[in-house]
């Protein structure tokens, strides 16, 4: 036998005990029936018999059980809501379980389902459920990151509410919810704002939840409570810079742009920081409709980032798209 | 494995190459095989499963973004720059919220570059646990060699199933003389030590509550402690069953449990509930029989008092049943007292907390991998 008693780094020691003892957390408590089902989604999302076989093996669950949860949540991914939900009044367990599973908790924001809540009182009472794209999707969302987004299907259910809903929050008459997990193809945090009287979806990635993207929901994809939305919509380009800049720029967009009050901020990074010029002066421009640019202001991005463009033309909280950049350096 | 390590550094290439697309794609794979250690390391900061999965999310979303400064140096730069990602992402979370973690805990620095080959060859140890485990029995208990099986398997009959030797040797089909030389081999009777005193989480629950069923059962025995449904086992109230169940199955600290609003015990009842319970650990009961049945024979006593039987033994429950240093201790230190040998809390500080124990079966795994290369 081989003995060495040289250490390793705090850091490396955190890394390889961390490797040693990283079974999935569900594996150590995979109990209940919604906790089965679970896993199994998880495991086909990761497209990974093998992790039943694993749990199976550490006699947790049985293999038997597990693979009916993996059978059950197959059927489930291939039904529309509608009819699981159904399945559930009618007394299924594996259904009621299945949609407590995929009902995921909504992060509320300052500005948004909060305060409609309070103000609605029990008229409106809003339930949004999101059936996250890890199930309703065959590739993984928060794993995978990347295409399987663009098929992401969205469900947004509004229980006991009735048209004159929106009109019962004078004050504002959208909601903005982010959805847990979900992040855009380049990574960033998703938001969506529902514009309840207007019936229509808006699709952001900003603080500030402006909107790339705005869907109408078609009153005639209303089923029952439900209010269905499918997002296909996210472009094939989505890997592409989200500005265009003159050849050579110095710069580059660090975050998506916001837009607050009248004030267009900028984000702009140094491509280079070593070869930063003292100054630049940048010129927005804007495409609020095919084939126009319209001068949106400039501003100069010294030292600091982002830069500001006041008296921006264009509605509070419309991202300007497609944006086009002109750096001049000092 | 070796393909998979072949995978990942042509995934590390892409990652760092040209094409955006193909970055993305060795992202998403590197990321899998990520995740789920960075999550397991994460908990040692932030034991809400909430926060963890922010930080993760964000460590990806972040990783993503600076991948330039990403620097390959392979797996382990990798694995590293991961780490000190999601390290950064925690403590602008705990900033988010007003309070400061320390980040001058040595854990959090970067991995010394001299260090990156043991971790990279840690990694695809662990890739297989069963390989993992067969390895830490060869390098700790010894490497049987060819029909080491069927030795063991009449070396457990012998000293554990207390079968007699007249029928081992008609069942293995062995001489008397065969099978006298296999019992008094010191690598069988290791591995016998071994096997007769590895008592994993489940099967010590399983023990303390006398639970003879199928491993099926024991779940929904938890589900109806927990509901309180019908009566409990004789001896037993419901919350004790839920309690040992959280205690021992799922290694869950007496603060946690205690912590939990099901648990229906206070912290008195529970201390009292899990001192019972350690007074009936198996552990004594066994080492003393594998003594007795080992008999004189030196060969037995070097098995149960040397110190690489409890190097396997602490290396399993650390690694396999993820338990604390105590937990380790109770488990081990009043068997391994029985045989004369003093297994102290400060040796498994020493054996754990520096990576002994896991550097050495590495350096182990290297040569064995240099050997069979050589072969």
């Amino acid at each position: 036998m081989m003995e060495d008693h040289s250490v390793l780094s705090p850091a490396a020691v955190g890394l390889i005990h961390a490797m040693l003892v990283a079974a999935p957390a569900e594996e150590r408590t995979s109990l209940t029936l919604r906790e089965t089902l679970a896993y199994a989604a998880e495991a086909i999302a990761d497209e990974d018999r093998s992790r039943i076989e694993r749990l199976a093996a550490r006699d947790e669950v049985s293999r038997r059980t597990l693979v009916q949860a993996w059978d059950a949540v197959e059927a489930f991914q291939r039904q529309p809501v509608g009819i699981i939900r159904r399945q559930a009044t009618a007394g299924d367990e594996a259904a009621r379980e299945y949609l407590a599973l995929v009902t995921r908790p909504i992060r509320v924001p300052d500005l948004g389902l909060g305060d409609l809540l309070r103000q609605g009182g029990d008229a409106a009472r809003l339930a949004l459920t999101t059936l996250s794209a890890a199930l309703a999707s065959p590739a993984p969302l928060r794993p995978g990151f990347a295409a399987a987004l663009r098929s992401v299907e969205m469900r947004i259910r509004i229980e006991d509410a009735n048209p004159a809903f929106a009109h019962m929050i004078p004050t504002r008459d959208s909601v903005l919810i982010t959805f847990e997990g979900d992040e855009t193809p380049r990574g960033e945090r998703l938001f969506v704002v529902l514009e309840l009287g207007a019936f229509r979806l808006r699709i952001g990635t900003a603080e500030g939840h402006q909107g790339a993207y705005e869907l109408p929901i078609d009153p005639t994809l209303v089923e029952g409570h439900d209010l269905v939305a499918r997002w296909d919509a996210w472009p094939e380009r989505s890997n592409e810079p989200v500005a265009e800049f003159e050849e050579g720029s110095p710069v580059t967009l660090a975050a998506w742009p916001t837009v607050v009050g009248d004030e267009l901020r900028i984000p702009l990074a140094w491509r280079n920081a070593e070869r930063r010029p003292a100054a630049c002066r940048v010129e927005a421009s804007c495409s609020f409709a095919p084939g126009t640019w319209q001068p949106l202001g400039e501003g100069l991005i010294s030292e600091a980032s982002p830069i500001s463009i006041f008296d921006y033309p264009g509605p509070e909280g419309a991202f300007p798209w497609p944006l086009r950049l002109k750096v001049e350096v000092n | 494995m070796r393909g998979d390590r072949e995978g990942w550094e042509d995934d590390l290439e892409r990652f760092v190459g040209p094409s955006e697309a193909d970055a993305q794609t060795a992202f998403d794979r590197l990321m899998t095989a990520t995740v789920p250690i960075v999550e397991r390391h994460l908990r040692t900061y932030l034991p809400r499963d909430e926060d963890r999965q922010d930080v993760i999310q964000e460590m990806r979303i972040r990783a993503w973004r600076y991948r330039n400064r990403f620097q390959n140096r392979g797996f382990a730069s990798w694995l590293s720059f991961v780490k000190l990602t999601a390290e950064r992402c925690t403590v602008d979370l705990a900033r988010g919220r007003g309070t400061e973690l320390s980040v001058d805990d040595p854990a959090w620095r970067e991995i010394p570059e001299e260090e990156l080959p043991v971790v990279a060859d840690f990694f695809e140890l662990t890739r297989n646990r069963e390989r993992l485990y067969q390895l830490a029995d060869d390098f700790w208990l010894g490497e049987g060699g060819e029909d080491f099986e069927r030795r063991l398997l009449a070396g457990k009959l012998f000293y554990l199933d207390g079968m007699t030797w007249e029928r081992i040797a008609s069942r293995l089909r062995v001489d008397r003389r065969t099978l006298d030389g296999w019992l008094a081999d010191p690598i069988v009777l290791r591995h016998v030590a071994y096997g007769g005193l590895y008592v994993d989480n489940t099967r010590l629950s399983r023990h303390l509550l006398d639970f003879t069923g199928p491993d099926e059962d024991l779940n929904a025995l938890m589900m109806r402690a927990r509901d309180r449904v019908g009566d409990p086992p004789e001896g037993w109230s419901w919350p004790e069953i839920y309690a040992v169940l959280w205690r021992y199955r799922f290694a869950r600290l007496t603060e946690g449990i205690h912590a939990m609003p099901e648990c229906g015990l206070d912290r008195a009842a529970l201390d009292t509930l899990f001192d019972r319970c350690r007074s009936r650990f198996p552990f004594e009961r066994i080492i003393v029989t594998l003594a007795t049945r080992f008999g004189p024979q030196s060969a037995g006593e070097d098995a149960l008092k040397g110190t690489a039987l409890w190097r396997r033994l602490v290396f399993q429950f650390a690694s396999a049943d993820e338990l604390p240093h105590r937990d380790i201790h109770d488990r081990t230190a009043p068997a391994a007292e029985t045989v004369g040998f003093s297994l102290t809390l400060g040796m498994l500080n020493v054996w754990l907390s520096n990576g002994r124990l896991a550097k050495s079966l590495r350096d182990y795994y290297r040569s064995r991998i240099e050997t069979e290369g050589s072969r």
